[in-house]
């Protein structure tokens, strides 16, 4: 039993050290009261771009000693980022400036947190796409700074289409017969999003609005699903059960890692992807081109998405924090430049395409501003249950074998009744 | 005694299977970031390099998250120990009203998903202050259904004697507890301790949703800063998680043999 | 509150057989002695969990999102849907198969860890520490490695399939296996946690007992099942509660690895709940799954504790 003494006594020193180890790391639970500067929160998921937005609260915080940005950016995850933004709000400690996703922004907008910015916005109204303006308006009111841009294109390694003597699919049976010979042991001919969410939808979505398809009515009131919709599931279908493409992704369809390591000839993914490549894998040599279509001669589309900053309204001063976004995205639009970059975002207006026009006229970046933006179609901002119930109709028609026309069917009631609940 | 030397058959199988991991984390530590990516390369790193530590050291403050972890973990475990030591032993060994219905209070807080209670969570922290500081990582977690209940089947199973010894000898209830009954559980508080360090050590979301200033972050958060939206740095990744487990496995090598150590050894009788 | 009746005092037999009884006074002195040897945990979980617990439970009366300062009233409505939520009954339905797997399968493995560490002639210390590793491996890795352990082509486990000529599986794309792929890397995760405790279990009886039925030239077979096994009791009850409420609660592995898919095979209910919070923001509807789930797991453990006995020493 004395061994038993000694070895909680040997403890004590650790106890000690870790008590007295709280006054450095716990510098001073309440030492924001003694400071009159005004400290305004701005939260966004851990993104390429966060450095270059870190930069820009930096030049903005030695101009304004007495308004100090703090950026934080906790976590890569969409789902974690909105679980914690969320459980701020809910507890009256929210940000003042939250980075926002299409698929939330009308939640937020409907709660009463998104502050009003006509006041910022409408001085410069003229310079943004119209289609931009609209996915921040609600009721006749601007609800967040507009997004820039990233779209979703099709990626194709040069040197595997050479090797084949292939050229760069126009339409879905090229691609599919493309995959198919593109496909061997170690490599897949092409590469989608597997798992359920809100960004496997947005992937989706171009192949139902290239067809003049759509899942909501434009006005949002009417369920809008049709033919269009059960060819874009039938392709879904296609490309999953032919064994073309992998069924489990270890890391997301977004990354391109597997494409940069010749494992996969083919992939749809987004221009966040231009960078990393170029950072990553500088050496393969790869194209990119619009989204194939069902027949020659149709028109392509895209998915334009990216974020939006929002003010919230119960922060302690949303004049300030509408002012710091205010600086950083609407007032001096060359002020964004090094983020946009950093994520290959196109600009939500049109001064800056012109201004950066060597950036975005050259190499890939040339297809995607003549070819890929004009047929871009705004991510759209249905809510929650409306996601769902497309993911679960496009996980049934990859995965199951259910018939289309059974899968449409729960489609279309489930939309009406998010609509319905919504 | 028998020589089982069949055993080390499957023995061998199983730790395979639970090795590669660790042993790929640990390589991955040591390969450049394309290679790391490359999760179907082979296990060892073909230019081994410690750049990846030295990045992460230099251009981040994991060091620091290391100690704030290390603060954190180590506090609770010790605390949280003894009250599920005294809980377990009351629920075990004495008899009181209400003994079963708190025993099962006990367990019932272990039946609710946490995301349901996040947000109450999080106001009751926010009401003492704790948002973004340790204290509210610390606090709420010192509380563990699972320990006390853990405790007090270990106690159910002791033999009485030791203790009727103690009671002879004239020792109050709570002399009882702490002269005996306490030096008695070395093996189960040894096991314990590892479980609540290792679930403080590795815990995530808890931290995500209550943390904001970098100087308040633990490891974990550290770790899930090397990836982004669309990408994630896998070397850097590994590293990171190479230098996470090597203090817990440190941890467990130094207790591990403890565990071990029966009643026996403690000469109580 | 009823089923906390049958354990208040008076009404079950008191556990402990007291030698002697100096009066009112012992007894007295002995609950005292509990309350403040409780009091610690008991305020902290009140605090902790039980206080936010009743805030869940009010909130799952009412209509919320989180983000709006409205909450209207809807009283048992969001209890009542839930009856006719296909997705979560299906849900609840797979939680259930995949208990009834995974229970008995870590108890079955962790023992069988245990009893290997504990008798394998040299290097346990070495085997148990193996044996540790996934608990202290970090989950995001373990979920890519196992990732890859299943993938389709090239996956370790089927290029050993097609040795044998067996047709590659999709482990983690198939919505007839997904679950079971799930459940091996549930197991192969808690196995090292549960094996400690059957370890300390059985560093409990005593050597004696063993000797004993060795002169009576009981097989090893035999004194494992009439010597280590019911001296297990505590153990083993633990580790069957624990694990019970621990698969009703399963979330993380399966968010790394299949995100709930494929076409939600792999959605049970508790990654449901989190995507009704977070994805949906019907606070107020998850609140009240939670509270059907807590009923379901309530019942399940004091079932448990009825039949197996936990107060008998």
């Amino acid at each position: 039993m004395k061994r038993v003494k000694m070895s909680f006594k040997s403890a004590a020193p650790v106890v000690f050290a870790l008590a007295m180890s709280f006054g450095s790391v716990f510098p001073g639970v309440n030492a924001q009261a003694s400071s009159a500067k005004e400290t305004i929160n701005l939260w966004m998921l851990n993104a390429a771009s966060t450095p270059a937005i870190e930069q820009l609260a930096k030049e903005w915080n030695v101009l304004h000693p007495n308004i100090q940005v703090k950026v934080t950016a906790v976590t890569n995850d969409t789902n974690t980022y909105f679980a914690k933004v969320a459980t701020a709000i809910a507890s009256g400690a929210g940000p003042d400036i939250i980075y926002m996703s299409a698929a939330d922004y009308q939640q937020y907008v409907s709660s009463g947190i998104a502050y009003p910015v006509d006041r910022w916005l409408d001085k410069n109204k003229s310079d943004y796409y119209p289609n931009v303006l609209k996915s921040v308006e609600t009721n006749g009111h601007f609800y967040a700074f507009p997004k820039t841009l990233q779209l979703m294109v099709l990626y194709y390694n040069k040197a595997m289409f050479a090797q084949s003597h292939l050229q760069p699919p126009k339409t879905w049976s090229q691609m599919l017969s493309d995959a198919k010979k593109l496909t061997t042991k170690n490599r897949y001919g092409l590469q989608i999003e597997t798992h359920e969410g809100g960004y496997q939808n947005f992937e989706w979505y171009p192949w139902v609005w290239m067809q003049g398809g759509n899942i909501i009515s434009d006005n949002g009131k009417k369920v809008a699903v049709n033919q269009a919709t059960a060819n874009a599931l039938q392709l879904e279908r296609n490309i999953m059960q032919s064994g073309v493409a992998p069924r489990n992704l270890a890391t997301g369809g977004f990354d391109l890692t597997s494409f940069g390591q010749n494992k996969v000839a083919m992939a749809i993914s987004g221009t966040w992807a231009i960078p990393f490549l170029a950072q990553n894998y500088p050496k393969v040599k790869y194209g990119i081109v619009p989204y194939p279509v069902p027949k020659l001669g149709m028109k392509s589309s895209s998915d334009a998405g990216g974020w939006m900053w929002m003010i919230n309204s119960r922060g302690k001063d949303p004049i300030a924090a509408g002012n710091v976004m205010n600086w950083m995205t609407n007032e001096n639009p060359n002020r964004y430049t090094a983020w946009l970059k950093a994520e290959d975002n196109w600009p939500p207006r049109k001064s800056v395409v012109t201004a950066m026009k060597n950036f975005y006229q050259t190499g890939v970046n040339k297809v995607v501003t003549d070819q890929v933006l004009p047929v871009a179609g705004m991510e759209p901002e249905w809510n929650a249950g409306v996601v769902k119930a497309v993911g679960d109709a496009i996980q049934a028609a990859e995965f199951t074998n259910e018939p289309i026309s059974q899968i449409m069917q729960k489609l279309k009631q489930a939309c009406q009744n998010a609509l319905n609940n919504g | 005694m028998k020589r089982n030397y069949w055993l080390y058959i499957p023995a061998i199988l199983l730790s395979v299977s639970t090795i590669f991991p660790v042993l790929w984390n640990i390589m991955g530590g040591f390969k450049n970031a394309k290679e790391a990516s490359n999760f179907s390369g082979s296990l060892f790193p073909k230019h081994p390099t410690l750049n990846n530590y030295i990045e992460i050291i230099n251009s981040t403050p994991f060091l620091h998250y290391m100690w704030n972890t290390l603060v954190y973990a180590g506090s609770v475990t010790i605390v949280a120990l003894l009250i599920a030591a005294m809980a377990g032993y009351a629920l075990a060994r004495l008899d009181f009203p209400g003994r079963r219905a708190i025993l099962i209070g006990i367990l019932s807080t272990m039946m609710i998903p946490f995301s349901v209670i996040m947000i109450p969570l999080f106001l009751i922290v926010k009401s003492f202050g704790w948002v973004d500081s340790l204290w509210g990582l610390i606090v709420p977690s010192l509380f563990g259904a699972f320990s006390v209940f853990l405790c007090r089947q270990f106690f159910m199973g002791l033999p009485r004697e030791l203790e009727d010894a103690g009671k002879i000898d004239g020792l109050s209830i709570l002399g009882i507890f702490f002269r005996i009954a306490l030096p008695l559980s070395r093996p189960i508080l040894y096991a314990l301790a590892i479980f609540i360090f290792l679930a403080n050590w590795n815990s995530y979301l808890w931290p995500l949703i209550l943390l904001q200033s970098q100087k308040n972050w633990v490891i974990s958060l550290g770790i899930s800063s090397f990836s982004t939206d669309h990408s994630t740095q896998w070397n850097l990744v590994m590293a990171g998680t190479t230098l996470a487990i090597v203090p817990t496995l440190i941890l467990f090598a130094l207790f591990q043999r403890k565990l071990v150590e029966g009643i026996k050894m403690t000469g109580g009788k | 509150m009823a089923w906390f009746k049958l354990g208040l005092a008076g009404s079950d037999s008191p556990p402990v057989q007291r030698e002697n009884t100096r009066g009112l006074k012992r007894r007295t002195r002995e609950a005292l002695a509990a309350y403040a040897l409780l009091a610690p945990a008991v305020l902290g979980l009140v605090t902790f969990v039980v206080f936010p617990m009743i805030y869940a439970f009010w909130v799952s009366l009412h209509r919320w999102n989180a983000l709006s300062l409205q909450m209207p009233w809807v009283g048992l409505q969001n209890y009542v849907s839930s009856f006719q939520d296909t997705d979560w009954l299906q849900a609840l339905e797979r939680t259930f198969l995949y208990t009834v797997i995974f229970v008995p399968s870590l108890f079955v493995m962790s023992l069988i860890l245990a009893l290997i560490v504990k008798s394998v002639p040299h290097l346990s210390g070495v085997f148990r520490t193996m044996f540790f590793l996934p608990v202290v491996m970090s989950p995001a890795i373990s979920g890519i490695i196992w990732t890859l352990v299943y993938s389709d082509r090239n996956g370790l486990i089927n290029r050993y399939l097609e040795k044998f000529g067996i047709d590659p599986v999709h482990w983690l794309s198939s919505t007839h296996v997904a679950l079971v792929s799930v459940v091996i890397v549930s197991v192969w995760l808690g196995m090292g946690y549960f094996m400690i405790i059957f370890l300390a279990g059985l560093q409990d009886i005593p050597k004696q007992y063993y000797e004993a039925a060795k002169i009576d030239g009981a097989s090893s077979w035999q004194s494992f099942w009439f010597i280590t096994l019911p001296n297990l009791r505590h153990t083993n009850i633990f580790v069957l509660i624990v694990s019970i409420i621990g698969s009703f609660q399963v979330f993380d592995q399966i968010m790394l690895m299949t995100g709930g898919g494929p076409a939600n095979s792999t959605t049970l209910v508790v990654l449901y709940i989190f995507q009704q919070s977070f994805e949906q923001y019907n606070f107020g509807y998850a609140a009240a799954l939670s509270f059907i789930l807590f009923m379901i797991i309530l019942v399940f453990t004091l079932l448990q504790v009825k039949f197996l006995r936990i107060d008998e020493e």
